[in-house]
């Protein structure tokens, strides 16, 4: 650090008729920085922009020191600083390193604020509702349908996952809309599906195993997830059990007869199944005729006339 | 405590809101109804008028006096239950509109003989909904 004369650097600046700001220019500081050094009698300053400023004043360092005195020591550095133009490179370091600073921690508050606000509020939430229609009994051996009807309030195109858990004896047959995947080791059932109406319906055609025993109680589980941005899990309502009994799945008072409210609630359900045979020759042949029996033999239902 | 007054205006109020609404219900009700065009002689015609929203499948069930049999009719019927001289039809994949049945019967009926029945299902809820038909 150096003391130069301040007087002595207005004078030879005006006699070679430069302003301040190409001294500033030159040195690498600004105006006011110049100004201030030529208001004050003896400014302490860096020796290397003193060196400049002799360069630009083309004399020699000498000449503009305090009384051409050599560089002073660095004593009384702490007590000139804010004199000097370290007060300068202070300021420049707050607009610089400060304020950037700042502004970073802003931005990075909107950015989290932001995205705490959409992963909470952001997204539509999607009203969803799913209900299976299961028989309440079937015999072993013979197959039966399971519909299960998705509805939501949401206009527009939806993607949604559909599992269903079936028990370790049901066998699945054939799925409308076909099941997008089988577990080979569950037998759960999946499908993927994208559509644009409010209400879908999937159906599947199952077997229980011929081997598994009457009476037996078998548990039905399931989920639609539906996602548009946040995903959405809704479980699947209605009955989820199915009694195994030497009774037709649409017999649903079990009293061996096939009456109007179950062929008419077997048309309504099943109406959805249209490329599904679900045995329904057989159906309306009960109801036409009187009732109808289980074969143990052959392990099918044998019409009444 | 007990205001006549104000008890009057909340009967009046309640008896307009009934009067207003039952009819409303048993015009929703009201998806399917039916008359007998024909109901004398050999002949028996029975209208069926659907409203929309239609019914998937609809039962008509026509019972005739004892001793009395089906010889023909448009459309078949799907059953026919000879000790309560009962004939069904099972209408399917049914549409809004007007849908007639015809049927000759062996012997001849009077008017008053023959009844008829209507069972659905209504989409809307689900039940099973009856309607009579005399002629």
């Amino acid at each position: 650090m150096v003391k130069i004369d301040g007087d002595k650097v207005r004078k030879f600046r005006e006699s070679l008729e430069l302003t301040q700001l190409y001294l500033a220019t030159a040195v690498g500081v600004t105006t006011d920085t110049i100004s201030r050094w030529e208001n004050r009698r003896y400014p302490t300053i860096k020796k290397e922009n003193a060196l400049k400023l002799a360069e630009a004043l083309d004399v020699s360092l000498e000449e503009i020191l305090k009384n051409h005195e050599a560089e002073s020591q660095e004593e009384g550095i702490k007590e000139e600083q804010q004199e000097t133009d370290d007060v300068d490179e202070n300021r420049l370091a707050r607009i610089f390193t400060i304020r950037p600073l700042s502004v970073l921690t802003l931005v990075c508050v909107v950015i989290i604020s932001g995205a705490l606000w959409w992963s909470f509020f952001g997204h539509e939430t999607i009203n969803i509702r799913a209900h299976r229609f299961l028989p309440p009994h079937v015999a072993p051996g013979l197959p039966f349908p399971v519909i299960i009807s998705v509805e939501t309030d949401h206009v527009g195109s939806l993607s949604l996952i559909l599992r269903e858990s079936v028990p370790q004896e049901c066998t699945p047959i054939e799925g409308d809309p076909a099941f997008t995947a089988i577990d080979e080791k569950t037998g759960d059932l999946k499908w993927i599906y994208q559509t644009d109406m409010q209400k879908i319906t999937f159906c599947y055609l199952a077997t229980i195993n011929p081997g598994a025993g009457l009476e037996k109680e078998l548990q039905f589980e399931g989920t639609v997830t539906v996602r548009k941005g946040r995903s959405t899990t809704t479980p699947i309502k209605g009955p989820n059990t199915l009694r195994l009994s030497p009774l037709h799945w649409a017999d649903a008072n079990g009293d061996k007869k096939i009456d109007d409210e179950e062929i008419l609630t077997v048309y309504d359900e099943l109406g959805k199944m249209k490329d599904i045979n679900f045995g329904i020759e057989q159906i309306e042949d009960i109801w036409s005729g009187n009732g109808y029996r289980w074969d143990e033999k052959t392990k099918k239902f044998v019409v009444m006339p | 405590m007990f205001n006549p007054k104000t008890s009057g205006n909340l009967a009046f109020f309640v008896g307009t809101l009934l009067l207003t609404i039952l009819p409303m219900q048993v015009c929703a009700g009201n998806l399917v109804s039916a008359k007998y065009i024909t109901s004398e002689g050999q002949k028996i015609v029975m209208e069926l008028r659907i409203q929309s929203p239609a019914p998937n499948t609809v039962i008509v069930i026509q019972h005739l006096p004892k001793g009395t049999g089906i010889m023909r009719s448009d459309p078949r019927f799907d059953k026919y239950n000879p000790k309560r001289c009962e004939a069904k039809w099972l209408l399917k994949k049914v549409k809004p509109g007007t849908f007639r049945i015809s049927m000759e019967i062996t012997g001849s009926v009077k008017a008053g003989d023959v009844r008829g029945e209507v069972r659905y299902k209504d989409p809307s809820t689900g039940r099973m909904s009856k309607i009579y038909v005399s002629p």
